[in-house]
């Protein structure tokens, strides 16, 4: 099982240093002794230009269990994000990322960061996670995209994240 | 009860699919001569309280499946397989699932997950230039299979992702391919040829309890490690006019309505609620209010346990006439000559309390009743055991042999029937309104009591050597007037059911 996990992390490793998404970075984590923990991802997420996410960088951890990939990563934004499908831990709620709803072995990280990134603009209104984000977005949508360009200002100085500059 | 009537009306509340198992006037010539005479044998030997039903073993479920699926295929001109996972996904109504598939067969398909059309059953091969999606493995020597959707993984990805799905999740008919949004189903025959012999095993278990359970008119027998399915006909609306008692293999009698034990006479719905009124505190409340009253200054609930009127609450220490519920300090000495007893509001808090009393007292009645009936029901296991001694004993002192004494064992199996049925007697007669039918109905009851407790007794007598023929005479001619006062009681509460006699209430 766990030999399974570890060589398709690996070959998700390769693939995306082969064939980066642009404005992405994903990979694993160091440990204190400088060896990589290839169950315990870190990535960020750009908000989609032209949208009240643009110029948001988004921090998220992916941890893979040993089932990986019969079962999905746990995606968590650190800091939580304000948007209707994020728990207030950071949680994300998105059914290819629920082994009883859609989630499939051949869904590759590319597939759940692409994923990710497209459901912060278009929340799923069918299964909020987050009441107050929710309850804006269907009372003040004005109000509501206001908040999420403060939002996108604040979270990450592009600058302090030096591997994203050649980026923009 | 005669056996005239028997055709009429029993009918209409069950039916067969066939619909050559009954007969009615006009019916009668499409039926041969041996048809005929096994049915009316069956109908002589089905009383009005009976229903029709039917016990299935595990392995009979499965030849019926396969049957159907053999159907399907043959008229689609499909594999088994693909056939199976249509029947699935329609739960086995074929004859809607032929319809819609003549219909739309297109769509129907494709939200079952199949392709029909698909020339050959998915198989291992290998394939040059193989990538796994999975595991990411690629090269000309892996052995890899692809549904009719062609996504290609690897056997080892494909046997740990149906091993997941079955062992860890509990899936059986909606297993799809592992490739992302892909809704094609993975039929048994790959499932077969992917995992091992135990995960298969546990696959088709899991297949047939979807079936039953899908199934409204097959229910799994509720006993302990019990694995046969009972089929009845019935449907919950008509679970008003009458109580489908059935009896699995293994001996377990039980309602296929509820899937609670044998509770005839009393119907479904009366049952819940009574079970519900017993097991709820409510009762509780109801002796607090017939018993109490609130301190009219902070409601605490107090209890009269002294002569005196002149209550003072331990709680607030206010001071009050029990009688009137005014305050103390008005009455002086002369709580004797309350003169506000007479008051409307007090006639009216009077009155209340008094129909409260009687409510709770109905009750009782009938739950006394019940209650003992079910403690006796259990207090015969130890007579049962207490039985089988004596029939011990019996062989040894006289000439009887095993069989001869069986009679003992009979006769408490009857009691333990009768006196379940008396149990729910009791809860039926509470939820019924007295009226003239009520009457009768009571008769029958006290009837069957009566014989009910004589057989017991007769069963607790000391048993002498020398009059062992004699007593076994009685007990055999006690038991056999029980049994047909049971039926008489059986037979016309359920005649009442169907006729919609009976006017229940709700107490």
């Amino acid at each position: 099982m766990s030999n399974l996990c570890i060589s398709r992390l690996i070959e998700e490793r390769n693939q995306l240093k082969k064939d980066f998404i642009p404005g992405f970075k994903a990979g694993p984590l160091k440990t204190k002794d400088g060896n990589y923990d290839i169950l315990n991802w870190e990535a960020y997420i750009p908000g989609i230009r032209g949208t009240s996410w643009d110029g948001g960088i988004f921090k998220l951890n992916l941890k893979f269990s040993k089932d990986y990939p019969l079962k999905p990563p746990k995606c968590t934004f650190n800091p939580p994000v304000f948007h209707p499908n994020i728990y207030l831990s950071g949680d994300v709620c998105l059914s290819i990322l629920n082994e009883y709803e859609d989630w499939k072995p051949s869904i590759s990280i590319r597939d759940i960061l692409i994923g990710i990134q497209l459901l912060l603009n278009e929340p799923n209104l069918e299964s909020p996670a987050q009441h107050a984000a929710y309850a804006l977005y269907q009372e003040n949508r004005l109000e509501y995209e206001k908040r999420l360009m403060i939002q996108s200002k604040n979270h990450y100085d592009i600058n302090n994240i030096p591997y994203l500059k050649r980026h923009y | 009860m005669s056996d005239i009537d028997f055709d009429e009306g029993d009918d209409d509340f069950l039916y067969d699919e066939s619909g050559e198992d009954y007969l009615d006037e006009s019916g009668e010539d499409y039926l041969d001569e041996l048809d005929f005479t096994e049915i009316i044998q069956e109908k002589q030997e089905r009383k009005k309280y009976e229903v029709e039903y039917k016990v299935y073993s595990i392995e009979e479920i499965e030849d019926f499946q396969n049957k159907e699926i053999e159907h399907v295929a043959n008229i689609i001109g499909c594999f088994k397989e693909h056939a199976a996972t249509l029947l699935r996904h329609f739960k086995w109504n074929k004859e809607r699932l032929i319809e819609l598939y003549m219909d739309r067969t297109e769509e129907v398909t494709k939200e079952a997950g199949v392709i029909v059309d698909a020339q050959k059953l998915p198989k291992l091969i290998k394939v040059e230039d193989f990538c796994c999606d999975i595991c990411c493995d690629s090269g000309d020597d892996i052995e890899s299979l692809a549904l009719s959707c062609g996504h290609r993984f690897c056997k080892d990805c494909y046997s740990q992702y149906l091993t997941q799905k079955i062992k860890v999740e509990g899936e059986c008919r909606n297993i799809q391919c592992p490739s992302d949004a892909c809704n094609i189903i993975v039929d048994e025959n790959t499932i077969k040829m992917l995992v091992s012999e135990d995960t298969y095993h546990r696959y088709t278990s899991l297949l047939i309890r979807t079936y039953v359970d899908d199934n409204i008119f097959l229910h799994w027998c509720p006993a302990p490690n019990c694995e046969y399915a009972v089929e009845c006909k019935i449907h919950d609306s008509d679970l008003q006019r009458l109580v489908p008692t059935v009896k699995c293999k293994c001996g377990h009698q039980f309602c296929f309505g509820c899937g609670l034990p044998d509770h005839q006479p009393c119907i479904c719905s009366l049952v819940a609620k009574w079970l519900n009124k017993c097991r709820d505190d409510s009762e509780t409340a109801n002796w607090i209010s017939v018993n109490t009253k609130e301190c009219p200054k902070c409601k605490a609930s107090i209890e009269k346990n002294g002569g005196c009127n002149h209550m003072t609450c331990k709680k607030c220490k206010n001071e009050f006439c029990w009688v009137c519920m005014g305050p103390w300090s008005e009455h002086g000495n002369q709580w004797y000559t309350c003169n506000r007893f007479e008051e409307k509001t007090s006639v009216d808090a009077r009155d209340s309390q008094s129909r409260s009393r009687a409510k709770l007292e109905r009750y009782l009645h009938y739950y006394n009743r019940y209650a003992n009936h079910e403690q006796s029901a259990k207090l015969d296991t130890e007579l049962y055991e207490k039985t089988e001694r004596k029939m011990e004993r019996m062989q040894k002192s006289s000439e009887l042999s095993w069989i001869e004494v069986q009679f003992l064992k009979e006769a408490v199996e009857t009691v333990v029937q009768c006196r379940n049925t008396l149990k729910w007697t009791y809860s039926f007669a509470f939820y019924l309104q007295k009226d003239n039918q009520t009457t009768l109905f009571e008769d029958n009851q006290r009837d069957l009591e009566m014989a009910v407790e004589q057989l017991s007794e007769l069963l607790e007598e000391e048993i002498k050597p020398n009059r062992i023929a004699e007593l076994k005479q009685r007990v055999v001619d006690k038991s056999i007037y029980v049994k047909h006062r049971r039926e008489i009681l059986l037979e016309d509460t359920a005649q009442g059911l169907k006729e919609s006699r009976w006017v229940f209430i709700d107490p």
